[in-house]
């Protein structure tokens, strides 16, 4: 994806050890585990990980769109120049249970707090595709209303040249016939077309920064395609910022210029792509090999061996990894040690590449 | 190419699949009508499944592959009679299960045709832990007493990985994966000779997607049923079944046998809609290109695809529902006669039924 | 919290919850109430009573009016509503005319003090008073005195016996004025005493719960058994007799309950049981309606479909399934609060003297007690309230606790 020389070295987004809890019948989870990343101008970060690895929740968290309590509990967050999380350590309270459990407790206040502070941000430096465009649509909306919505909201021109930059705007994604989309309702479009039309809804914000929450799960190969060629054009045309969220890492590896791997809560791996794509399978995390590797055997259409399933319980302690990971077998018994009782930390392997694992040198 | 080799017998898995000609399940000239209201008076008749035809034989792993809203979700209903059709058959054991008493119908077919759900949040009563209702699914289906109940329970618990207290927990203590393993247990539970599982693989994490495949096959050779995979994944459809069917607005455009690549490297579609699926496919694979002249051409015509999307089928429409967006039709000049007749799934080759008038060679 | 445990699925045992404990326990108090009104009913029960066939009744009723009725049946089980009282005090010479203004309380206890001060409503300053007791052999006993001056009678009696008195006012102009009674004392042990008429307040209690809290079973059982299977199978099946049902509902429930109870009652004759009846028809409506949008949006939740998929037949979908799995704590909130509601109009309706005065209920025990202005009856009458209420209010929140998840 090459992008040119930076223009502003500044991040547009910047997140410093994020800690997000939430409280669910099995217990608290941590949810995001002090992750910290930064996002360039007209870069693409993408973040690969599987469900629950804290990578869609640590932007939730920090947009004020979890949902979960008490959400995020500690770090700082900038995005243009708006400090998102200012004051949170003031409204964050540790109680005592009834049981004696202690429990983190965030004020209820905090909620309109971030809202106020976020009201210029989320719609105009920020836009957000969401992974299933047909839910977080209007149903009783047309597309030509939202995009009404969206540009009156942004102060452009009257009513017919707004029509007219509507129906710009679609035609850019690919729409053929813009007027028939404009007036059709979101359940009267196709998955791939709905997803269209809500990039176009994001065009029209115009962000600095576009967080993409796995937008291609669900859609056929046609529709991933088209939705990832028009994402990489609107980058191409616009040099805006991407958050490419995602658990498939062929899309990862179509997009993005850096890349990160989170598991568990945690980043275990940051990369540029390219790096990441070409460093032999030893030199990187065991999920990262993992990923790679399950990469390598779809493309190649290799048939899947049957096998029953083991029962993988998380690990209370240590490397959150370690009992699916296959480079723990080959340590020595020290370090082994060492995965069991501590979870690694994110050391810098090379000037560009770091990594979580007591297993790769640093 | 193949030459007389049984083109069955090649397949995904490492073991040869016994070319079983035992038909299992028949749906003959399966049509399922829907009509929906427009605006107030006006209805229009969407045909979702469009006479489809289809045999599964004993052992086999047939996929079923198309776009959401192509009907493939709809014709799964069908065969595991949830949704009577409103014209055709379906036939087990020689008997239309359409046309037996509620009674038969519970009683034999029910275990006998099982369903895994979409949504895996579906088979689940949040009221109760889910070893209860594993207990209901043993119980009906008829396969176990009531004193091995508990045992019945923790064994099938077993089976997909997760232990035996979880029997104890409710829904929504459970992860995604977790649900998923659950709702192949229960189809399980009633030892049926087809399973039909819709969109199995939906929300689960690559690494996971392999997991649960695998442990599909794995049952499949323990316990010697047929497996319906209904999908919009072209690509794990190829890692895992023998046979496919690519739907297209309700019809089998193509039916074929899945050949691992390595064993028959120059297996091709001969459909333009599988064609341009597998194109697609590998397009993610190996880098999106950006716009070129034939991806814009593609594009457009992806764009004004309205035909197996809920807006766009009415009845029986006049002549090949795909030209719209089909690069042969283009090509060729437009013929006519693809506007007048609807193509037929005709018999190519052995095992291989095409639905389209042309073919690449014209 | 309590050790006691009970098995539920997978041979998980739980705890019995505190709250759900407290409930049952005053369930269990109500029903030995109930136990033993019916014990005691037969025993000899006119130790209390103050009726004789001749006797006159005197009828107050709230507002204050009086009206005179004759009560015929002795063996009546409780004429509660009844004043009692000997003649109504008469002259001499007239024994029609009313002449004594107060009515001397017939039971007196062995122990304690007896008093009356009569008032003769056409008095005059030289009135000499004089008494006459006379027990059933014929004795005059001696125990009751009067003051001559004022008349008021004094006395304890040592021993039970039954007793004719006969209270003279002689007044100087020659007329004489009469009160004749008779007087019953007795030697029971009263828990809760007599009220000023010399009534057991905790037999008259008992007798209360039975007939208030027992016929308010048959409103709970109307909610229960008609309400619940209406707005299930409504919510279920759909169509267009739900419709009608959905109509006549919201119909009934737009009119304000009390009317529709008050006028049941006034049509069956204050009959408590079809009062009871009406306040179950009466909540029958919001019952089935709540059970009804329970059931539908059960209905469309996926995991109906799955059950029919298991082969799950649609009854038992919606009994087991929907209504017992998750409708059952709502059910049981209504159940209880219709219990509730129909003692509360039992205590109502009573109070207001609007039901029927043979029957003693709560309502009525409430009604004398204010009356007769006795706090020996108010205060245990109202705890007995409390306690029905109390025990309504924490049995659904035990089930709560019962059904819900195990922590």
């Amino acid at each position: 994806m090459g992008a040119p020389a930076l223009k502003n070295p500044e991040p547009v987004l910047e997140i410093q050890d994020l800690v997000s809890l939430f409280e669910t019948p099995a217990g608290v989870v941590r949810a995001v585990d002090r992750v910290s990343l930064s996002v360039q101008d007209g870069r693409v970060l993408g973040i690969v990980g599987e469900s629950g690895s804290g990578k869609t929740q640590t932007f939730f968290g920090v947009l004020g769109l979890s949902r979960g309590t008490p959400g995020v509990v500690s770090g700082r967050a900038r995005i243009g120049n708006v400090d998102v999380l200012e004051g949170l350590p003031e409204h964050i309270h540790e109680r005592v249970d009834s049981d004696g459990a202690v429990r983190v407790v965030k004020d209820p206040a905090w909620r309109r707090l971030q809202e106020e502070r976020l009201k210029g941000v989320l719609g105009h430096t920020v836009a957000i595709l969401f992974q299933d465009p047909r839910r977080s649509l209007v149903p009783y909306w047309t597309i030509g209303r939202h995009l009404q919505e969206v540009l009156h909201r942004k102060g452009s021109a009257p009513d017919d040249a707004r029509r007219g930059r509507a129906a710009e705007l679609l035609r850019g994604l690919g729409f053929a016939e813009p007027a028939r989309v404009l007036q059709s309702y979101p359940e009267q479009l196709s998955g791939g077309e709905a997803q269209r039309a809500m990039l176009a809804l994001t065009m029209a914000i115009k962000p600095r920064v576009l967080i993409a929450d796995e937008p291609t799960t669900g859609l056929d190969t046609i529709n991933q395609a088209l939705a990832l060629e028009s994402i990489v054009e609107q980058h191409e045309r616009h040099r805006m910022a991407i958050v490419l969220i995602s658990h498939d890492l062929s899309v990862i590896d179509a997009m993005a210029d850096d890349v990160l791997v989170m598991y568990a809560g945690r980043v275990v791996a940051r990369a540029p792509a390219a790096v990441l794509r070409d460093l032999p399978d030893e030199a990187v995390h065991p999920y990262a090999r993992e990923l790679r590797e399950s990469r390598r055997r779809r493309t190649l259409g290799q048939p899947i061996v049957a096998g029953a399933a083991p029962p993988r319980p998380l690990s209370p302690t240590g490397c959150a990894f370690q009992l699916r990971c296959e480079l723990r077998s080959r340590l020595d018994a020290d370090r082994q040690a060492m995965c069991a009782t501590e979870a690694p930390n994110l050391k810098a392997v090379t000037e560009v590449h770091s990594v979580a694992c007591w297993g790769i040198a640093t | 190419m193949l030459g007389d080799r049984d083109v069955t017998s090649l397949a995904g898995g490492t073991e040869e699949r016994e070319a079983n000609t035992t038909l299992v399940l028949e749906a003959r000239g399966l049509v399922r009508q829907f009509n929906r209201r427009v605006r107030f008076g006006v209805s229009e008749s969407i045909l979702a499944v469009d006479h489809v035809d289809l045999v599964v034989r004993g052992g086999d792993v047939l996929g079923i592959v198309g776009a959401s809203g192509s009907g493939k979700s709809t014709l799964a209903r069908m065969l595991t009679c949830l949704l009577p059709p409103s014209a055709g058959q379906v036939i087990l054991n020689g008997r239309d299960v359409y046309t037996l008493d509620k009674e038969t119908v519970r009683r034999e077919v029910r275990p006998a045709i099982r369903m895994i759900f979409q949504d895996p949040d579906a088979a689940l009563n949040p009221a109760y832990p889910i070893g209860e209702g594993l207990r209901r699914a043993l119980m009906l289906g008829g396969r176990v007493s009531s004193e091995h109940i508990d045992e019945s329970i923790s064994k099938l618990l077993a089976e997909v990985g997760l232990p035996s207290s979880y029997a104890f927990k409710y829904p929504d203590e459970l992860s995604g994966g977790e649900k998923r393993r659950l709702g192949i247990c229960r189809a399980l539970s009633s030892d049926p000779v087809v399973i039909v599982a819709d969109e199995p693989l939906s929300g689960l994490d690559v690494v996971l997607q392999e997991r649960v495949l695998a442990l599909f096959l794995h049952e499949q050779t323990v316990r010697q049923f047929a497996l319906v995979l209904v999908s919009h994944d072209l690509d794990r459809v190829h890692q895992v079944c023998n046979r496919v069917a690519v739907m297209f607005a309700g019809r089998v455009v193509e039916s074929a046998p899945v050949v691992a690549p390595q064993l028959a490297p120059e297996f091709r579609y001969r459909h333009p809609y599988a064609i341009e699926l597998a194109a697609a496919k590998d397009r993610l694979h190996y880098g999106l290109q950006g716009r070129s002249a034939d991806h814009r051409h593609t594009s457009e015509f992806a764009a004004t695809r309205e035909f197996g999307t809920p807006t766009g089928t009415t009845s029986r429409m006049k002549g090949c529902a795909y030209r719209g967006a089909c690069p042969r039709y283009v090509r060729l000049g437009r013929p006519s006669h693809c506007a007048e007749a609807v193509p037929e799934l005709t018999e190519q080759a052995p095992h291989r039924s095409v639905a389209c008038h042309f073919s690449e060679a014209d | 919290m309590t050790k006691l445990i009970i098995p539920t699925a997978f041979n998980k045992r739980r705890r019995i919850p505190a709250r759900m404990l407290s409930g049952l326990v005053l369930l269990a108090m109500l029903i030995a109430a109930n136990i033993a009104a019916y014990i005691f009913h037969h025993e000899r029960s006119d130790s209390y009573l103050c009726l004789a066939p001749s006797h006159i009744a005197i009828i107050r009723t709230a507002l204050g009016a009086e009206r005179a009725r004759e009560s015929s049946d002795a063996t009546a089980s409780f004429a509660f509503g009844f004043n009692c009282s000997g003649d109504a005090g008469s002259d001499a010479s007239d024994s029609s005319a009313r002449l004594f203004g107060t009515s001397p309380a017939p039971i007196a206890r062995v122990g304690r003090p007896y008093t009356y001060r009569p008032s003769l409503i056409q008095s005059g300053n030289t009135d000499r008073w004089s008494v006459e007791a006379i027990d059933a052999a014929g004795r005059e006993t001696g125990w009751l005195a009067v003051d001559p001056q004022s008349g008021v009678l004094t006395g304890t009696p040592l021993v039970p016996t039954t007793l004719d008195v006969r209270l003279t006012a002689k007044s100087d102009d020659g007329r004489a004025r009469l009160q004749q009674w008779k007087l019953y004392v007795d030697d029971r042990f009263l828990l809760l005493g007599t009220d000023n008429n010399g009534r057991d307040v905790a037999r008259a209690l008992l007798e209360a719960m039975q007939s208030t809290v027992l016929p308010a079973t048959i409103a709970a059982l109307i909610v229960l058994g008609v309400g619940v299977p209406l707005g299930a199978l409504s919510g279920f099946f759909g169509g267009r007799a739900a419709s009608l049902l959905i109509a006549i509902s919201s119909a009934v429930q737009s009119i304000p309950g009390i009317l529709l109870i008050a006028l049941a009652g006034r049509l069956s004759g204050w009959n408590l049981l079809l009062i009871m009846a009406a306040v179950g028809v009466v909540l029958l409506p919001e019952t089935a309606s709540g059970v009804r949008e329970l059931v539908e949006r059960f209905k469309r939740r996926d995991f109906v479909e799955a059950a029919r998929e298991l082969g799950m037949s649609d009854n038992r979908i919606l009994w087991d399934e929907i209504v017992w799995h998750n409708g059952r704590q709502f059910i049981v909130e209504r159940v209880a609060q219709s219990y509730a509601a129909a003692v509360l109009a039992e205590v109502t309706l009573g109070f207001l003297d609007l039901t029927d005065s043979l029957t003693p209920s709560l309502g009525r025990v409430l009604l004398v007690g204010r009356e007769v202005n006795a706090p020996a009856m108010l205060v245990p009458a109202l705890l007995l309230l409390l306690l029905v209420i109390g025990c309504f209010s924490l049995l659904p929140r035990g089930f709560a606790e019962l059904w819900g998840r195990p922590r």
